[in-house]
């Protein structure tokens, strides 16, 4: 990737509570959350992640003041963070989700978390795991929301109890009030404090008081990887979709420059083919259908300036290369 | 097009497909079971390993009519909820990174204990090492199946 080159570690920038504070929205009430967890309610947060820290990592993309970072604390007790990062196996599912959880101050058993959908528009240029920006460009984000929402369950567990917030204190998904030891869970307050107003000036543990980052937990999406029900983009399944494969070009940059496809359309289940950027799709009622009839394509590529002619030279020039190895030693 | 019965994770089904469509698509496109994988369609990976009448195989290089009458376990199947020793294993040691080669891993560590209770390093090495992971697992997966073993031998609890 191109902005890898561009990639180099900056200093964190200093934690400062203020630039993020009034991006966070309190999105109870917008039924986002029904769409994942059935039923669900509680309170639910957004955020507008800011992109300008990507940007700095070279991943400059679109801003966005659409919510696009979540937490729910259903009425339950369960916790569900929708992260945005994808998982490659790096394992921003479960590090994010520390991160959250140890701001909300919640129990780590009740933890989900949940892949946020591919959307550029809603979540940035940058959803991708690359160059360890996951935990640098969202550790005060994340820090930041899962402190507002602790601080509005506090709130919430105040006007229950008619007591100051200052007299409440939280430990793992509980509320104790410290005048008299009454303890409420969160969820119990979850669904009062999403009618509260999002608090500013929010303050973030002090990491001496870190209980979860630090700690060696289990990653959240080892069973689904461990069952066959981990979700990859291959495994996604639409009402009535169709299958299409890709009959890819012998060199980068070609075009179509003649092609017929009257036998690969003749093939059992074929629906159609068609031309797009990078190679000529034939689309099917499955993708054995599809792999198929792509054997009966016939195209003749222009090869433009990537030719055959051209990458022969670059393969000889490559076997030359490969017969004198360069000889690599460990730093 | 051919009606195609066999057993599927314990119960009966038919399909009508291609005889000559490989196992995999049968499972992945016709009956949306997508916990098998697509690796290379070529026999080379391991991705797509399934069990038939309990030897771990290559659904992607597998007709569909050479499947007829028999019994066909495939991950979702090998239990409901994750308890297989050799699943229990995977999830104690947190084994899969990107997760997609592991549906097959499991299949064939699990037909392996089926066989061999308890496999040496080299019987492990020998069995599995058709099965690619680009992450490099392998020395998780090792000891996972040594677990597993110990799990099996215990009676099948962790």
């Amino acid at each position: 990737m191109s902005t890898l080159s561009k990639t180099m570690p900056k200093p964190m920038p200093k934690l400062k509570t203020a630039n993020t504070e009034n991006l966070i929205t309190n999105v109870s009430r917008r039924g986002f959350f029904q769409t994942i967890i059935a039923g669900a309610t509680g309170l639910a947060l957004g955020m507008a992640l800011p992109q300008k820290s990507e940007a700095q990592f070279g991943g400059a993309g679109p801003a966005t003041n659409k919510p696009n970072a979540y937490i729910h604390i259903g009425a339950d007790d369960k916790v569900t963070f929708t992260i945005i990062k994808g998982e490659m196996g790096q394992g921003p599912m479960t590090s994010l989700s520390m991160i959250l959880a140890e701001e909300l101050d919640c129990d780590w058993k009740n933890v989900s978390a949940v892949q946020a959908q591919v959307d550029p528009s809603v979540y940035g240029a940058n959803q991708s795991v690359v160059g360890s920006q996951s935990i640098r460009t969202l550790w005060t984000p994340m820090r930041q929301i899962g402190a507002t929402g602790r601080a509005m369950l506090i709130n919430a567990a105040a006007q229950k109890w008619g007591v100051a917030p200052e007299l409440i204190r939280t430990d793992s998904g509980f509320l104790i009030n410290t005048a008299n030891n009454e303890r409420i869970s969160y969820g119990s307050v979850a669904e009062t404090a999403a009618k509260l107003p999002v608090p500013t000036n929010v303050q973030v543990k002090d990491p001496k008081n870190f209980r979860i980052l630090g700690t060696n937990v289990k990653r959240l999406d080892t069973f689904g990887k461990s069952t066959g029900r981990a979700g990859f983009g291959m495994d996604t399944r639409l009402p009535n979709m169709l299958y299409a494969v890709i009959e890819r070009p012998p060199v980068f940059g070609s075009k179509v420059m003649s092609m017929d496809a009257s036998k690969a359309k003749a093939m059992p289940g074929v629906k159609g083919v068609m031309e797009i950027s990078g190679g000529v799709a034939v689309i099917a009622d499955n993708t054995w259908n599809a792999l198929q009839a792509r054997k009966q394509l016939s195209v003749t590529w222009d090869e433009g300036a990537c030719s055959q002619r051209r990458r022969k030279f670059r393969e000889r020039m490559l076997a030359r290369k490969a017969m004198r190895p360069r000889h690599w030693r460990r730093a | 097009m051919a009606s195609i019965k066999f057993t599927l994770n314990g119960n009966p089904q038919t399909v009508e497909a291609s005889p000559d469509m490989p196992l995999l698509w049968v499972l992945r496109d016709v009956l949306g079971m997508t916990g098998t994988k697509f690796g290379c369609g070529a026999g080379l990976c391991g991705a797509c390993t399934v069990h038939v009448e309990g030897s771990a195989t290559r659904s992607c290089q597998t007709q569909i009519s050479r499947v007829a009458d028999k019994k066909i376990t495939t991950i979702e199947g090998l239990s409901t909820d994750g308890s297989h020793p050799v699943q229990q294993a995977w999830i104690e040691l947190d084994v899969p990174q990107c997760g997609y080669c592991q549906s097959g891993q499991i299949m064939t560590a699990s037909a392996l204990l089926a066989k061999n209770s308890k496999p040496s390093d080299a019987d492990i090495d020998e069995v599995m090492r058709g099965n690619i992971c680009r992450c490099g697992t392998y020395q998780s997966i090792r000891k996972a199946i040594h677990m597993a073993a110990d799990i099996k031998a215990k009676g099948g609890r962790a």
